[in-house]
């Protein structure tokens, strides 16, 4: 099997403010959540009568 | 709003006359399904997983051998952090509390572990065909408590300047150190040997899965944390929601790490029961939303709902309402 | 509907299942017009991230716990197995979320909130149980340090997370047990009670019944854009 594209085993780089101290990973996990929040509730869903999106 | 009329309001919702479309479940979850599989196969590809191998105590004792020795006088004498952990693993200190409430205290010892016995002197008991270090040990256990300690107090301060020798070994400076530097000479060829691991986790019966001596004892030393700190994984780095390397980790973990960075937490001796406490409290709340006022008003007050259904907003009313 | 005047089990257990889900609310055809949103996708998400779970972790067991260490196909599936837990908690926290600002709990759905966030809950342990099966050093640094917050509140005088044979059967048959078991009364309650509807409209609009005094900040102008015709449910399941 091949090897990962991008090597991530080397030591994280990190966000270090006051006492908040966070892998600039974790930050990417949390922000990209918030922003696929904000765009599942901002895109407008496709017309009625189309197949649509469930619970 | 009153009881009554909040009551009433609730029951409004509880069916919906009103208009509908045609959907297949099914279908979407085969979508579904499909996506998240592309995404985590891409994933995998483009990032793989992490696997650093485990310390040992043979990589241990070979990599750090004072330090090997400074956690194995301090397990001889009890001072270690397993020695003087508590329950589960004895009764030598109370373990956490909040007020009048010993958690650990009342659900007991359920793990025996004596650090002098199980990582010392029971696996050097059992090396056969070596009379001094038989003899040693015999010395040692002898010996009145206050005569132990002064012994191993006094190495310990030497070890602080020990030197590693070509092969390995530790010299310190000539003191009063009893038969300790034997025991622990032997210990670290033990070690450095490969035979230490298999004798903390044998110990019982020839089948294992338990861990727990030879994960202590690295504990007790600096081998896993100087490997932790190298990858932000300790405690005051927020480590509890950190990956080795650059990988995402338990990110769901980070409220959990967040009270042991501040005050009361941060400097007390109860950390661990304190934030479980809050965290308790706050876990119990969110399950409990639905039924305490003030948080269960907040999605009415602060209106992102007219976002999500604004096309329901939008469209008539239905006639015969 | 046995005639029988003597009640079978069976039959009391059958009629009132079929009462609370009959086919048509398990399997619907159809969906309330509200749900336009693309809030509404995360839940299904979660659920098929945890599909991927079970379906890599069980390849993972059927090798045993060493394997992945040693060759590129355990490796690769130990990988699908880690993002598909990230997955599972990106679209459940963010399902959670979303449900959070519908105030999904009312009408009565008190329960489905509160399996929801229960199975959140549970999903934790079960990971940890997962990060500390790893035998590697992440494992052994995990189990290290975790093993200090169960100490201090007791939990570690039965559940003892450096002991591997242990947290091994809590991560492959227990927890997921637990996981599987909640994820499955929160999806039958969703079908039973059916999706939250958007609160009211203030000005006197959607719902009928209730005469409700209007808060001021819950006025909505009707726009005159098009809309769905109001239509009958389509395939008869009536109120969901």
């Amino acid at each position: 099997m091949m090897a990962a594209i991008f090597d991530l085993n080397h030591p994280a780089h990190t966000v270090h403010w006051h006492f908040f101290l966070m892998t600039v990973s974790n930050i990417v996990v949390i922000v990209v959540m918030l922003v696929v929040f904000a765009v599942a509730i901002l895109v407008p869903f496709p017309g009625h009568g189309r197949r649509g999106a469930a619970k | 709003m009153s009881r009554a009329t909040r009551r009433q309001e609730d029951e409004s919702y509880r069916t919906w006359a009103g208009a509908y479309r045609p959907y297949d479940i099914l279908r979407e979850a085969a979508i579904a399904l499909l996506v998240v599989l592309v995404l985590v196969v891409g994933l995998t590809i483009l990032f793989s997983s992490p696997d650093d191998s485990a310390s040992t105590i043979k990589t241990w004792s070979l990599g750090d051998p004072v330090d090997f020795v400074t956690t194995a006088s301090t397990e001889l004498d009890g001072t270690s952090g397993t020695g003087s952990y508590g329950p589960p693993y004895n009764h030598n200190s109370d373990g956490q509390h909040i007020g009048f409430i010993h958690l650990a205290k009342w659900l007991g010892v359920s793990h025996p572990i004596n650090s002098a016995q199980d990582f010392v002197l029971a696996p050097l008991r059992s090396l056969t065909g070596q009379p001094a270090l038989q003899h040693a040990i015999t010395t040692y256990q002898a010996a009145p408590a206050k005569t132990q300690s002064g012994w191993t107090t006094a190495y310990e301060a030497a070890l602080a300047k020990a030197k590693v020798t070509a092969n390995g070994s530790v010299a310190v400076t000539p003191g009063s150190y009893g038969p300790v530097p034997t025991i622990m000479g032997s210990l670290l060829t033990f070690a450095q040997g490969g035979g230490l691991d298999g004798a903390l986790l044998t110990s019982k019966q020839f089948y294992q899965t338990d861990y727990t001596k030879p994960l202590l004892f690295m504990a007790d030393g600096g081998v896993l944390a100087n490997r932790a700190v190298a990858q932000h994984l300790d405690g005051s780095q927020w480590g509890m929601m950190n990956e080795t390397g650059s990988y995402p980790g338990q990110t769901w973990l980070w409220l959990y790490t967040f009270w042991y960075q501040i005050k009361p937490f941060s400097t007390s001796d109860n950390a661990d029961i304190l934030v479980m406490a809050v965290m308790g409290a706050l876990t119990l709340a969110l399950i409990l939303i639905p039924f305490i006022p003030g948080i269960r008003d907040i999605p009415r007050r602060i209106p992102i709902y007219k976002l999500i259904w604004r096309e329901h907003y939008r469209s008539p009313p239905p006639a015969d309402a | 509907m046995s005639g029988s005047t003597r009640r079978s089990w069976t039959g009391a257990v059958r009629e009132r299942a079929v009462g609370a889900l009959p086919p048509e609310k398990l399997l619907p055809d159809s969906q309330p017009a509200y749900m336009a949103s693309w809030i509404y996708i995360f839940g299904v998400l979660s659920l098929v991230s945890l599909m991927l779970i079970i379906a890599s972790g069980v390849i993972l067991s059927l090798k045993g716990p060493g394997w992945w260490h040693f060759t590129g196909v355990g490796h690769f599936f130990n990988s699908i197995h880690l993002w598909s837990v990230e997955l599972f908690f990106f679209f459940m926290v963010i399902h959670l979320w979303g449900k959070y600002w519908m105030a999904a709990w009312r009408g009565g759905r008190a329960r489905v909130w509160m399996t929801g966030a229960v199975t959140f809950v549970v999903a934790i342990p079960c990971a940890l149980t997962g990060y500390v099966s790893q035998q590697n050093f992440d494992a052994q640094w995990i189990s290290t340090q975790a093993k200090d917050g169960m100490n201090a509140v007791g939990v570690g005088a039965f559940f003892n997370v450096t002991n591997f044979g242990q947290m091994y059967s809590y991560h492959v048959l227990l927890l997921p047990l637990a996981v599987v078991g909640l994820v499955v009364a929160h999806i039958l309650l969703v079908r039973k009670h059916g999706i939250v509807p958007p609160f009211h409209r203030f000005d006197g609009g959607d719902l009928p019944v209730v005469a409700l005094a209007p808060t001021a900040d819950a006025r909505e102008a009707s726009a005159g854009g098009d809309a769905a015709p109001a239509s009958r449910p389509v395939s008869g399941a009536g109120a969901p």
